[in-house]
């Protein structure tokens, strides 16, 4: 789909291709550029998502719809704010990266799949725990509502490939160093 | 995430681009590729592929066994891997 400027927007990848050649030629300074503050903003994304996803131990209703939507909205924000800290490299399409690009965004997805799959095991054998203790005083669990833990395992599955690339990139060299 | 962190490969992209007075960006675009990913290779961070090896040697007039080895070049001539 292109529109009258020729924008392209890749549906799979949820990138515009204006979007992708923007970031990937951001010549700005950005405080992401470094590794540190990189693997920082990773370190929150993870902890907003485990919080997320067992915030249905939470009692409370009325504190559990609050926390509900603020870690939503900060693991929306955080989620855009990744993609943007990795030139969107983990979202976009071959034509628009280049061969080191690529391959850089191929080994991300190893490393994400792989991630993908322990993220899995754990919920797996929380969830299996969980049931195994609590399924007698829960009337077999049926009033207990599991949509927290899908959506934050939606989230993982949208974020991990970025929080992949954004821990293993190393420090940006400087713009003005690196152009010349 | 140089793709054989093994076996680096050196070059003199560096010198030779230097030599004919162009910048990082502009080989960059010569040969099709972001300019970070010309530091990469000048760095030895990241090891092209033959293609672009060709296309960069092609560029800076080069042969390609005269600007990439797998044994570092003789010091003096380059500083660069």
């Amino acid at each position: 789909m292109t529109d009258k400027k020729g924008n392209k927007y890749y549906w799979s990848a949820g990138v515009t291709k204006n979007e992708v050649i923007e970031s990937l030629n951001d010549n700005r300074p950005s405080r992401f550029r470094n590794q540190f503050n990189r693997r920082v903003l990773v370190v929150i994304t993870a902890a907003c998502l485990i919080g997320l996803s067992f915030i249905f131990f939470i009692a409370q209703p009325k504190l559990k719809s609050y926390l509900e939507i603020v870690l939503l909205v900060i693991v929306f924000l955080l989620y855009f704010q990744l993609r943007k800290s990795v030139r969107n490299v983990a979202d976009a399409p071959d034509e628009l990266l280049d061969e080191r690009q690529i391959a850089i965004r191929n080994s991300g997805y190893l490393h994400a799949y792989r991630w993908l799959s322990a993220v899995m095991f754990v919920y797996a054998i929380v969830f299996i725990g969980f049931f195994e203790i609590f399924s007698g005083s829960l009337n077999g669990a049926t009033n207990v509502k599991f949509s927290q833990p899908l959506i934050a395992f939606c989230m993982w599955v949208a974020c991990l490939p970025s929080m992949v690339l954004a821990w293993l990139l190393p420090t940006e060299h400087s713009i003005s160093e690196e152009s010349k | 995430m140089s793709r054989n962190e093994e076996i680096p490969v050196y070059n003199r992209i560096a010198e030779q681009r230097e030599l004919l007075g162009m910048s990082r960006q502009q080989l960059a675009e010569s040969v099709g590729v972001h300019y970070q990913t010309i530091g990469y290779l000048e760095r030895g961070e990241y090891s092209p592929s033959l293609v672009l090896a060709m296309r960069i040697a092609d560029v800076l007039g080069k042969d390609i066994q005269s600007l990439f080895s797998i044994q570092p070049f003789p010091k003096g001539k380059s500083h660069d891997r």
